[in-house]
């Protein structure tokens, strides 16, 4: 064997196995396509959801510009930035809206919420005055009830109607109380014994 | 049957017939009132009563003893006296309105049958300097304890002798009303005056001996330790709500006038001997 063959051999030998594995690391056209494809559908979610996208269209035509100078690996990597930068964008704006959707929700709770103090304040305040009339009310009735509107003002909807549902139990029992005791007269204890 | 009927009905009839006939006049009431409390403290001499608890609790009367020295009501008297004294913006005094002095507190409370109402000391001075031009004086402190303090230690030695008037029914009706306010229970704590000042008087509440009802007429204006100056027994009515967590009447209303007649009157035989001093 002469030392010519045995180069070329080697050579081929090289060729064979160096030429497949260059091939798994270079990029290929198909793959830059398939990652300038991808970009341009995330592009157009985003789009389509309000994000400005002009900076990553930009990107995108920017690899697909380096496509016929067969860089694909470049390609490739300015594709899958603009992709990963639109969809960042369009998960914050998920977020963001999710967000609203939450605060409107909230905001209809709260009014609910607000509504309900309001009318235990209403029935509180009622249920005080009618003990008041018999000469029943007790000492801490008003303030409670002062406390819960006070609550309403500050957003604090669960404490006023807490406050307002223990004034309102308040006035409900000075008012039995006073009643019952219309007829209070000197107990039998006081009676001398016979 | 028909005659067992008829036998019970007429014992209904007679029984409703009888009831106004069977129940307590004022008079009965006071004996009864006063009994309790002579049966309940039978080492008390009757006019002690007119010194609270200090006539059942022998350490507090040795610090009250020792109070009663030097008291502290005798700035107000002095001041109360001073009121007593200066005229009005026109010119006119008290005594315009009291022409038989400061020694008139044991005229008071009465009922006024002309305005069909409980008039008591208090309420006579107000409406004495608002006749003159002057503004009225609050009712609970300040220079109301003054004046009064005066006139109470001038009074001192008058027998209680409160009147409920026959010829008038609605006399009848503000003691049966005052009557009422102090035995009905009130408040968060349910408690009646009678709670603390009949069933449990000389019984102890927290570190404090609780005195008997008798005698609580007697000796107001007080010079109160906790309030650090005088106060009238209007003001002590209202601390006493707020204690067992009940809104109290207004002073010198209605109610805690009726109230003031009917503790009044069942104090009555014992002398006046205020301004006191209490802790």
């Amino acid at each position: 064997m002469t030392i010519r063959r045995f180069a070329a051999g080697a050579l081929t030998a090289v060729m064979l196995v160096a030429l497949p594995i260059t091939a798994s690391w270079a990029a290929h056209r198909t793959d830059a396509e398939a990652a300038i494809a991808t970009a341009k559908a995330a592009n157009e979610k985003a789009a389509a959801a309000g994000i400005d996208t002009k900076e990553t269209a930009a990107m995108i035509e920017q690899a697909q510009a380096l496509l016929p100078a067969r860089q694909y690996t470049k390609a490739i990597d300015i594709a899958n930035q603009a992709q990963k930068e639109d969809e960042f964008a369009m998960s914050q704006a998920a977020t963001a809206a999710e967000g609203q959707v939450a605060a409107e929700l909230d905001r209809e709770d709260a009014a609910s919420e607000k509504v309900k103090a309001e009318e235990a304040i209403a029935a509180a305040e009622w249920a005080r005055k009618k003990a008041a009339s018999v000469g029943g009310e007790w000492r801490d009735t008003a303030k409670m009830i002062k406390d819960a509107d006070t609550a309403v003002k500050t957003g604090e909807f669960d404490k006023a109607l807490e406050l307002a549902t223990k004034a309102k139990h308040q006035g409900e029992l000075g008012y039995a109380q006073a009643m019952a005791e219309a007829d209070a007269d000197f107990p039998s204890y006081m009676h001398p014994k016979q | 049957m028909r005659n067992t009927i008829a036998m019970l009905a007429a014992a209904g009839v007679v029984a409703t017939l009888a009831t106004p006939l069977l129940a307590a006049t004022p008079a009965e009431e006071k004996d009864t009132f006063q009994t309790y409390f002579k049966a309940r403290f039978p080492d008390v001499p009757f006019q002690e009563f007119a010194n609270g608890s200090y006539a059942i609790d022998p350490i507090g009367r040795e610090n009250w003893e020792a109070i009663e020295e030097f008291p502290p009501y005798e700035t107000a008297i002095d001041n109360g006296h001073e009121m007593w004294d200066t005229p009005f913006a026109n010119g006119k005094t008290y005594k315009d309105c009291f022409p038989d002095g400061p020694g008139i507190e044991s005229r008071y409370p009465h009922w006024d049958k002309e305005r069909g109402m409980v008039v008591t000391l208090p309420l006579a001075i107000n409406e004495c300097r608002e006749a003159n031009g002057e503004k009225p004086l609050k009712y609970l402190k300040g220079p109301i304890g003054d004046l009064l303090a005066y006139m109470a230690f001038e009074s001192r030695g008058q027998v209680i002798d409160v009147q409920i008037p026959d010829d008038d029914p609605r006399a009848m009706e503000a003691y049966e009303k005052g009557k009422q306010v102090w035995f009905a229970r009130r408040g968060q704590f349910n408690f009646s005056c009678a709670s603390c000042h009949a069933a449990n008087s000389g019984t102890t509440l927290r570190t404090e001996i609780l005195s008997p009802a008798l005698g609580h007429a007697t000796h107001f204006p007080v010079y109160r330790s906790k309030w650090g100056e005088m106060g009238t027994l209007h003001r002590r009515f209202t601390g006493c709500f707020k204690q067992v967590r009940a809104k109290p009447y207004k002073p010198q209303g209605e109610e805690y006038r009726d109230l003031e007649y009917f503790l009044t009157y069942m104090s009555n035989g014992l002398e006046l001997n205020g301004p006191g001093a209490r802790k």
